[in-house]
């Protein structure tokens, strides 16, 4: 597949002496089973989500799959396109990023270095822009309940992508200059957290500024896509190969960037809208646009409920009879209602006996394909998205990399990976828009179904609610779990964390350990965020908690697992987990009342895997401890004993 | 240009990451004194079921390798011994690895070469002079089986580091992508009395003598120390192979009891005292060369086109004294590549010289390129079958 991919060979190779000719069966089976590997390691960390989605909507909700061939095409099309952008990270952008890292300090100053560094985060805010998903997350909102958030939405968004921006450039300056003086990641992290709460905590006082705290929030974690969080933990890395500081403190170096990255730009989005609301120049409820006619249209029209056609026998019986056969309702409307004598009198009323619908049970929907979707149109769009944040960064960097005086050897593979990395993400994007959202909007809004009747997606008429109230947004909490665990698990960023985290510790800190821990935590973490919705609590009541336990838990961990377990938080909220968190989060919202925005449940997310990783820290530390003391009672015994002979 | 008018031996000490630090901080009190450093692991085996779904974080190491003149080389590890406690239990290891070639670049930062020798001051900890070096390459798929049987061999928990394989992938343009990256090196430090029993049972494990599983050879070490842990998750056993083996050790006050346990009936016993001079009649060669980054492709073809089969690549930084950077406390050091390729020794020599000789036309002086002897070895030999054809026993 990747045979007739072009391959950059610039000018032939000078130095390499002779260069092996293969004929095209040894250019096969060379490639064969680099395909077959590489391919079957995408498999495997998306297979769990996509399984679980089906089992849960085909054997728990006993729901069709609607648009099944497009989704297989999709979900064929996301692996594809993983391989190629987890190679082409491998190749491509993580070396890149690494040799700049190690060639500035030595070419550079220090100031030059962190104005690169601060450039470096605001171009990459601008390459990934998350305000797509923040709009979407917002879709539902009507802008007379919550103004602020509604004109920072719409109205400001350029400023809001460029309040992140700043805040993710200012965090890669902090975090760079953190590697030069060596100061353990604690120092920065803490502050910055005790601030953002307490912030937070003063804003949830007013009511508009309330409104924002979810979209702050979630700003944090949306931030980190998957092309920045790669490049600038290469970066880090790159630096801390060439720099250490004498106290050597600062545990296992190059990490804690994505951190900061994280952090910075909740405090911009909070302080941006702190200005706005001092201001006041928000929409505000006299000079309101009109609500959109689209949520009013989807309130006040209700679902019809479908029904068989009663047929002539039944009738016959019926009329035989004069009673209602099994399994047919009595529907009872008009008339004049009162209460009489202790029971309830309907006068005149108009009666129904009809047979309620039972939908065949089917695995996949009639619909198999989705006719409205236009391919040349998602292609397009996917491969700009893929240019659009690939390219500008790693001309940046090459430009950066010429003006160091540094060259690419020959026999670099950073452009066949630069390369990959695009037609991978491509190939990633469209796999997501054809299979992977539509599969997730259509079980994410089918959740519902759990514990409130709806018209399912893509169906026509209404079913019944599966559990009661309390019982099914249970079942639904349970369900939101696994599915943060398993996006997680598929997540290219975590990945590339995984595997770096793996490669500079020599494989004393696994990659699956750490994906396991990181994935557990999001599942408890959106887990915790469907309750928020499902029963009406304020964010801030989940969050100030979870992050003092976060701050807690900071302050006692080592060092090194502190820098692990915050990075992973950055990275767990990325293209696959976001569309399948806000289509399960918004349809949700709509059958909770007073519940309109999807913000908050990727805050938590982001949470979740800080705590996880930061107890496994914890847990091995002790135990690390534990063995220490045995191994040095076992030579204070050697010692004894060599004294007494 | 070259300095290899003296003998320069390695000098490797594994120790865990803190008492590293202070090793180096130790080091850089002496003038010129310099340390290639990367990081390594040790191994912790996985026996519960539950610890193989949720692994355990193995404790980080780092490696400490120092080119030192000959006659420095006992001054060297004293430092670090006593810097890093080496002498008690599981704390790291040390020893030295002579070698029979040595060109040092006149302006690499080797150690310097002391005026005299005649004040050597008495050494307070006793070194053991009967070790072997035993290096395994191999993916990382097959990891854990080399290590579980290393350690179920009677050696301590191989110490891994990962490297790059260099050689014929490098040579199929822009196919080298299909390289498969991160092979790890498991070293292991045995007794030499223990040292083919532990060889063979790595071996057997990593079926070496299949192609594309890697290679394993095993080197004399001068003299050295170890204390390496080797935990086994394992509750039922509390004390592993090693250190069972060093309690009899210790009850015996000797360690022939290991040598006639050996089963080894027709054979006369063989000495446990070392003959290095002895066990390194082998004609293979390993070849250690330490270039700067920038030199890299260049050096990597010269060895490679000189008849060496295959290149093992460890980035590694070297922590000097003159650093330090001028607007920080941080210190910036140079990266160097150390690479390593087993060959016959006449290829080693006729390579030696070709670099050597590219080396001076070149004007690169910051280089050094050292071969020391190989014991044994096992790799893939197309046609045999079994690694024992393969592996080259020149032991006594």
């Amino acid at each position: 597949m990747s045979a007739d991919t072009p391959h950059p060979e610039s000018g032939p190779p000078t130095r390499t002496p002779e260069r092996l000719k293969l004929s095209t069966r040894d250019t096969v089976a060379v490639l064969w089973p680099y395909l077959k590997r590489h391919f079957g390691a995408q498999v495997q960390s998306i297979w769990f989500i996509v399984a679980y989605m089906i089992a849960f909507q085909v054997l728990i909700l006993r729901l069709p799959i609607v648009y099944a061939v497009t989704i297989s095409l999709g979900l064929f099309t996301v692996a594809l396109g993983l391989m190629f952008f987890m190679e082409g990270l491998r190749l491509g952008l993580m070396p890149l990023g690494e040799i700049i890292g190690s060639v500035l300090p030595r070419a550079a100053g220090l100031p030059v270095i962190l104005v690169f560094a601060f450039l470096l985060g605001v171009g990459a805010t601008f390459a990934e822009p998350a305000i797509a998903v923040l709009k979407a997350a917002g879709s539902g909102l009507d802008p007379n309940d919550a103004p602020l958030l509604y004109s920072l939405l719409n109205q400001y968004a350029g400023q809001l992508v460029a309040s992140v921006g700043v805040g993710v450039g200012l965090a890669v300056l902090l975090g760079v200059l953190r590697f030069f003086y060596a100061w353990p990641l604690k120092y920065l992290a803490v502050p910055a957290v005790g601030a953002l709460l307490a912030i937070s905590v003063v804003y949830s006082q007013v009511p508009e500024l309330n409104d924002v705290l979810g979209l702050a929030w979630d700003c944090g974690a949306v931030t980190t896509g998957p092309v920045t969080v790669p490049l600038v933990l290469a970066l880090g890395i790159g630096v801390c190969r060439v720099v250490s500081s004498g106290s050597g403190g600062g545990g296992h170096s190059g990490f804690g960037i994505v951190t900061l990255a994280s952090l910075f730009p909740i405090l911009a989005v909070l302080g941006l809208a702190g200005i706005h609301y001092v201001r006041g120049d928000y929409v505000n409820v006299a000079a309101a646009t009109p609500v959109t006619e689209q949520t009013e249209t989807a309130a006040t029209t209700k679902p019809k409920r479908a029904s068989d056609p009663v047929s002539v026998d039944d009738y016959a019986a019926f009329l035989e009879t004069g009673r209602v056969p099994a399994g047919f309702n009595l529907v009872v409307t008009g008339g004049h209602t009162e209460l009489v004598d202790g029971r309830i009198l309907v006068s005149e009323p108009t009666l129904y006996i009809e047979h309620p619908y039972k939908r065949p049970f089917s695995v996949v929907d009639d619909k198999g394909w989705n006719h409205d979707l236009s391919m040349a149109q998602e292609l397009r769009k996917a491969a700009m998205d893929a240019v659009r944040a690939i390219i500008p960064l790693c001309l940046f960097l090459y430009v950066v990399l010429r003006l160091l005086g540094q060259k690419l050897g020959a026999d670099s593979d950073v452009g066949v990976g630069i390369l990959f990395s695009v037609f991978g993400m491509g190939l990633f994007g469209l796999g997501i828009a054809l299979g992977l959202t539509p599969l997730g909007s259509q079980l994410g809004s089918n959740v519902p179904l759990t514990f409130a009747e709806i018209v399912p997606w893509g169906g026509e008429f209404s079913e019944q609610a599966l559990l009661g109230a309390s019982a099914g947004k249970l079942l639904a909490v349970v369900f939101a779990f696994f599915l943060g665990y398993g996006a997680t698990l598929a997540e290219p960023a975590l990945n590339a964390l995984g595997s770096t985290v793996e490669r500079i510790t020599a494989g004393a800190f696994r990659k699956k350990l750490l994906m396991q821990s990181v994935a557990f935590g999001v599942g408890c973490g959106i887990s915790a965020g469907v309750v928020k919705m499902a029963f009406g609590i304020p964010l801030i009541k989940l969050l100030v908690p979870a992050y003092a336990l976060v701050l807690v838990l900071t302050v006692r961990a080592p060092n090194h697992f502190v820098n692990f377990s915050w990075d992973s938080a950055g990275v767990t909220t990325g293209p696959i987990t976001v569309p399948l968190v806000l289509a399960m989060g918004l349809g949700i919202g709509a059958n909770v009342p007073g519940v309109s925005d999807g913000f908050g449940i990727l805050a938590l997310a982001s949470v979740g895997p800080i705590l996880t990783v930061l107890i496994v820290g914890l847990y091995t530390q002790k135990r690390e401890q534990q063995e220490e003391d045995d191994a040095r009672d076992d030579s204070a015994v050697a010692a004894a004993k060599e004294a007494m002979s | 240009m070259f300095r290899n008018e003296k003998s320069h031996a390695v000098i490797t000490a594994v120790l865990p990451d803190a008492s590293a630090r202070r090793v180096l901080g130790e080091i850089e009190q002496h003038d010129t004194a310099t340390a290639l450093t990367w990081n390594a692991r040790g191994t912790l085996l996985r026996e519960h079921w539950l610890s193989r779904f949720m692994p355990m974080i193995e404790p980080g190491k780092t490696i400490l390798q120092m080119i030192v003149p000959d006659d420095a080389a006992d001054d060297v590890m004293d430092i670090t011994i006593r810097t890093a406690r080496l002498h008690q239990q599981a704390n790291g290891a040390v020893f030295s690895l002579p070698s029979v070639h040595s060109h040092v670049g006149s302006e690499f930062h080797a150690w310097p070469v002391k005026a005299n020798d005649d004040a050597r001051a008495p050494r307070s900890v006793h070194l053991r002079d009967s070790l072997d070096l035993i290096c395994a390459i191999v993916g990382s798929d097959y990891s854990e089986r080399v290590a579980r049987a290393a350690v179920d061999a009677g050696a301590h928990g191989p110490v891994v580091y990962f490297s790059d394989g260099r050689g014929l992938r490098d040579r199929i343009g822009w196919l080298r992508i299909t390289k498969d990256h991160q092979q790890e090196v498991q070293m292991v430090l045995v007794d030499r009395a223990e040292s083919d029993n532990v060889f063979d049972a790595m071996a057997r494990a990593g079926k070496f003598h299949l192609p594309g599983r890697g290679l394993m050879y095993a080197m004399p070490v001068g003299h050295g120390m170890v204390n390496l842990p080797s935990r086994v998750s394992r509750s039922a056993a509390t004390a592993d192979m090693q250190q069972i083996v060093r309690a009899i050790d210790h009850l015996a006050g000797h360690a022939q009891w290991r040598d006639r346990s050996h089963v080894n009936p027709g054979a006369a016993p063989t000495s446990v005292e070392p003959s290095v001079a002895h066990r390194a009649t082998s004609d293979r060669v390993a070849l250690t060369a330490v270039v700067k980054d920038e030199h890299l492709p260049r050096m990597t073809d010269l060895i490679l086109d000189g008849g060496a089969g295959g290149l093992n690549q460890v980035n590694a930084r070297f922590v000097g004294a003159d650093d330090l950077s001028p607007e920080s406390a941080a210190r910036i050091h140079h990266e160097y590549v150390v690479l390593r390729s087993i060959v016959a020794r006449d290829v080693a020599e006729y390579i030696c010289q070709v670099v050597h000789d590219t080396a001076e036309d070149l004007g690169v002086r910051d280089m050094c390129l050292l071969a020391h002897p190989v014991g044994r070895l096992a790799k893939y030999v197309p046609g045999a079958v079994d690694y024992r054809a393969a592996a080259e026993r020149k032991s006594a």
